[in-house]
């Protein structure tokens, strides 16, 4: 029996921030989950896509705000049309109150996490987001 | 069309056109049945009726012919009349001879006629001519038959050959005013020898008498004999309308009439027109012994009279069932449209406002439902009415206390604006104020330089932060992964050691080796198109955990000679293995995160630091012009990234004696206008060249270009086309002071919605020539 695996995404122009969130979900939260990382909002859509055919599902994407070429809530937008059952959670230093609560309208945005953000911050998020049915 | 007009009208209407629809063809097909089956009888009956009285009197004429040829059949083989005929002819052999008859014989003859009722009496001779005639009142030359008695000529003619009775047609003959025919027969002595001709007149009066006989015709019914004379058709005798007195009259023949076809021989019976101009029934006939036609006809008013009644009991009773129709048309419609009425009525109550209006109608049917359905309409608008007017009683409510807040709201903008008008008095007189400072201002433009300067970096420091915030985010996480990676590993890598083999304590510090050298540019889709390629190569071997192990080899770096660790893959530690190998790893990597971190953390400190530099000394100093750009582009780098493309053309150029702050302020302030005129879309061309012995720099932006009519003014102090707010309209003033400053020039060339270029020469002077060259 194929075995369908549950995947955290995370979308971010900066390598170094994508990197160092991978590590420290994955000392989160173990193998038990798989981990992927995406450098803009088409690249991730892409990925959601293609993940699919890997036997992964995914079920959090956590996205930053300035990115080159989409915005990180219309990246949220256009995924939440397409995959309202996935849980979103933006990572930004940038985006204001006017941004988060459109996101939250348009794409049911969880949580907003401040950069510099700390290990604590990410621990709860992510927790309360899994147990959100 | 019709459906069209039909459809407009009212319901009684419709109704009356339906029942018009089915009762109308039935009854015009009913009436026009039994009015032909009437007309077709009373035809018939007629016809039957004028025929008998054909056949009685054809038969009366034939039977009068009969006797009259009998009669003198009779009297020409009486031997005294034979010999009164040869005297009479002896005694008149010569043409000429006109003496008196004698009156014994005429008296005999006369005697003769009258008693043998003939009409008239004459005694031809055997040369043709006629010697006696008992009519002598008769105006016609009878001594000489001429072509005008061409009839009668031929009659003795052929009587005299055959010897036998002949018969003439009818003729006119001068002194009768009517037509009149003969009968010739010859008159012979018991020896056989022919004497001469008796002729005789048909009696006229006789014929007449029998066709005037109008029994079983009625008021208006006739019998005309009609014979052809002469190409003519003409009546023999007095009619019931018309007598033999009057002119003749002639029939047009060439219609095909009655009397054309019994002429013919043939018999009918139908309607036409007579001479009268009326319309009769008629039957006809040839009566051969005449060698005429007898009609026997009827006016068809007087025949159809019977039907004529009919027609109009007919009528009565179309009238009658057009009104009972129309009667149950109406009555049926307002059966309808009575209670659609009270329906419309009610709506109509309703519809004004009076929601009390309830419908009674005693229907149970359609119109029953109709109505109950009204009724509940009416119940629910009568309860949303109550709520309605509960709604509105609360609004009222708030629309008072809503009053009375703005009330509250305007009285206290009352107040501020007495306020903002005292402001506006002080402001006043603290223009006047600016304006005699205005002078000091200038002069104190050095002040101004620093604080426009500073300005700019206020608006840039919102991105700055985010430029800084991004590596503090990724060095805080990387930190927070090595303590707590390296706390739970650490303590278990000398007893994890022990269970290792050889070979794969070799291939693991292999592992470690390549891991170190991690690639960190590489981008996360080339990754995955690793991972991917990587565990196809191990599930293909038939290696469990592929796609761990595939996930974790690339994080660590390993794309290649995936063979060499064959041992690991098998291994029965095999998960630990990679584990352990990729916790480690990660320590590794985190630090390299940092490493690159703070790299970039680094760069924009760097590049604010050189932003902000200032020249203590208040001496120029030697500086790269590029780099200056580059530390500008730095700043912005978070602004720009979206959506702005920069490309960069820079020749090497030797670092020059400037302010260095100053054409960093100067920088700024370009590429600050060109993002703002392109808002923040597009793409900017910068270019820096070595021309003679100055720097020629450029700025081109896709913006929407400067207009012609304020190209004059750009430059100008507090000039600005920047809202309240966003621009102190010094920028470019202070740059052109600070390249004069320089030495070098400024000017810009612009079009409307297709970009503005910036250029700026500065003269290139080097520590060992402080005089600047002019250009």
């Amino acid at each position: 029996m194929i075995k369908i695996k549950y995947t955290i995404l995370c979308v971010d122009d900066e390598k170094i921030v994508l990197d160092s969130l991978k590590t420290q979900l994955r000392t989160l939260l173990g193998d038990s989950y798989h981990y992927e990382i995406a450098q803009n909002g088409n690249e991730a859509l892409e990925v959601v896509e293609e993940m699919k055919d890997d036997n992964l599902e995914v079920i959090i994407v956590i996205s930053d705000y300035v990115m080159p070429g989409m915005y990180g809530d219309e990246f949220l937008i256009k995924l939440h049309q397409k995959y309202p059952q996935i849980r979103k959670i933006m990572l930004t230093g940038q985006a204001d109150e006017s941004v988060i609560k459109r996101t939250r309208e348009k794409a049911n945005l969880l949580f907003c996490i401040r950069k510099p953000w700390t290990q604590e911050d990410l621990a709860r998020v992510i927790k309360v987001s899994m147990d959100i049915a | 069309m019709i459906f069209k007009f039909i459809h407009s009208q009212p319901i009684s209407i419709q109704l009356l056109f339906m029942f018009l629809a089915i009762e109308f063809p039935a009854e015009i097909v009913l009436v026009y049945v039994s009015y032909y089956n009437a007309e077709n009888i009373l035809s018939k009956e007629l016809n039957d009726k004028l025929q008998t009285t054909y056949e009685r009197q054809s038969r009366q004429i034939t039977d009068y012919f009969d006797n009259q040829i009998n009669h003198i059949n009779i009297l020409v083989q009486i031997p005294d009349f034979i010999r009164l005929s040869r005297e009479t002819i002896q005694d008149r052999t010569i043409a000429s001879d006109q003496k008196p008859f004698d009156p014994i014989i005429k008296q005999s003859f006369i005697q003769y006629q009258e008693s043998f009722k003939l009409a008239n009496l004459m005694i031809v001779s055997s040369d043709r001519r006629i010697v006696f005639s008992t009519d002598f009142g008769m105006n016609i030359d009878f001594s000489q038959i001429n072509s005008e008695n061409d009839e009668i000529r031929q009659l003795i003619d052929r009587s005299s050959i055959m010897l036998q009775t002949e018969f003439s047609d009818f003729i006119f003959i001068k002194g009768r005013n009517y037509p009149t025919a003969f009968v010739a027969t010859p008159i012979q002595e018991e020896s056989g020898r022919f004497l001469g001709i008796l002729i005789a007149e048909i009696n006229n009066a006789s014929i007449t008498s029998i066709v005037n006989d109008y029994t079983g015709l009625g008021q208006t019914g006739e019998s005309i004999i009609l014979s052809q004379i002469e190409g003519k058709i003409v009546s023999t005798t007095s009619t019931r309308f018309r007598s033999l007195s009057e002119d003749e009259f002639s029939l047009d023949a060439s219609k095909p009439l009655p009397v054309d076809e019994a002429l013919q021989g043939r018999f009918g019976s139908g309607f036409y027109t007579d001479y009268r101009g009326r319309e009769v029934f008629a039957y006809w006939n040839y009566i051969p012994a005449l060698r005429s036609a007898l009609i026997v006809k009827v006016d068809k008013s007087e025949a159809f009279a019977s039907i004529q009644n009919l027609r109009y009991i007919l009528l009565l009773i179309v009238l009658a069932t057009l009104g009972i129709v129309v009667l149950a048309a109406f009555s049926a419609a307002n059966l309808f449209s009575d209670p659609i009425q009270k329906l419309t009525l009610a709506a109509r109550r309703l519809s004004e406002g009076n929601l009390d209006e309830r419908i009674i109608l005693p229907q149970r049917n359609e119109i029953g439902l109709l109505k109950d359905t009204f009724n509940q309409m009416a119940e629910n608008l009568q309860k949303s009415q109550k709520e309605l007017q509960n709604y509105n009683i609360i609004l009222e409510q708030k629309v008072k206390e809503r009053t009375h807040e703005l009330q509250k709201a305007y009285n206290e903008i009352t107040l501020i604006n007495q306020e903002v008008v005292l402001q506006k008095n002080n402001l006043e007189s603290a223009n006047v104020q600016l304006n005699n400072t205005l002078e000091e201002l200038q002069s104190t433009q050095s002040h101004l330089v620093e604080s426009e300067k500073m300005a700019m970096l206020g608006q840039l420091v919102a991105g700055i932060a985010h430029e800084i915030n991004t590596p503090m985010g990724a060095i805080r996480s990387s930190v927070s992964n090595i303590i707590i990676n390296l706390d739970s590993i650490i303590h278990q890598l000398p007893e994890f050691f022990s269970r290792l083999n050889a070979t794969e304590k070799e291939l693991f510090l292999q592992l470690m080796e390549i891991a170190s050298q991690k690639d960190m540019s590489i981008s996360a889709r080339e990754e995955r198109k690793y991972r991917r390629e990587l565990q196809n190569q191990l599930e293909e071997t038939g290696i469990s955990n592929a796609m761990d192990i595939a996930e974790k080899l690339v994080e660590m770096g390993i794309y290649e000679n995936m063979e060499n660790y064959n041992a690991l893959y098998v291994s029965s530690l095999q998960k630990e293995i990679f584990h352990k190998a990729h916790t480690l790893s990660g320590i590794i990597r985190s630090a390299n995160t940092i490493n690159l971190a703070s790299d970039k953390a680094s760069k924009i400190v760097f590049a604010l630091k050189n932003y902000a530099r200032k020249s203590y000394s208040g001496e120029m100093e030697e500086h790269s012009i590029t780099q200056g750009i580059d530390t500008v582009l730095t700043i912005y780098h978070n602004m720009m990234k979206h959506s702005v493309e920069i490309f960069k053309d820079f020749e090497f150029v030797e670092p020059i004696l400037c302010y260095s702050d100053e054409l960093n302020q100067v920088w700024t302030n370009i590429i600050h206008n060109a993002l703002q005129a392109m808002e923040y879309k597009g793409v900017i061309e910068i270019s820096v060249k070595k021309v003679e012995e100055k720097v020629l720099i450029s700025f081109k932006d896709s913006g929407k270009g400067i207009p012609q009519q304020i190209q004059g003014e750009i430059f100008k102090p507090f000039f600005t086309t920047k809202p309240m707010g966003e621009g102190s309209g010094l920028g470019l003033d202070i740059v052109k002071k600070i390249i004069d400053k320089h030495q070098g020039k400024i000017y810009f060339k612009s079009e409307v919605s297709i970009g503005t270029t910036f250029f700026i020469e500065l003269p290139i002077v080097s520590q060992m020539n402080t005089t600047p060259i002019m250009s």
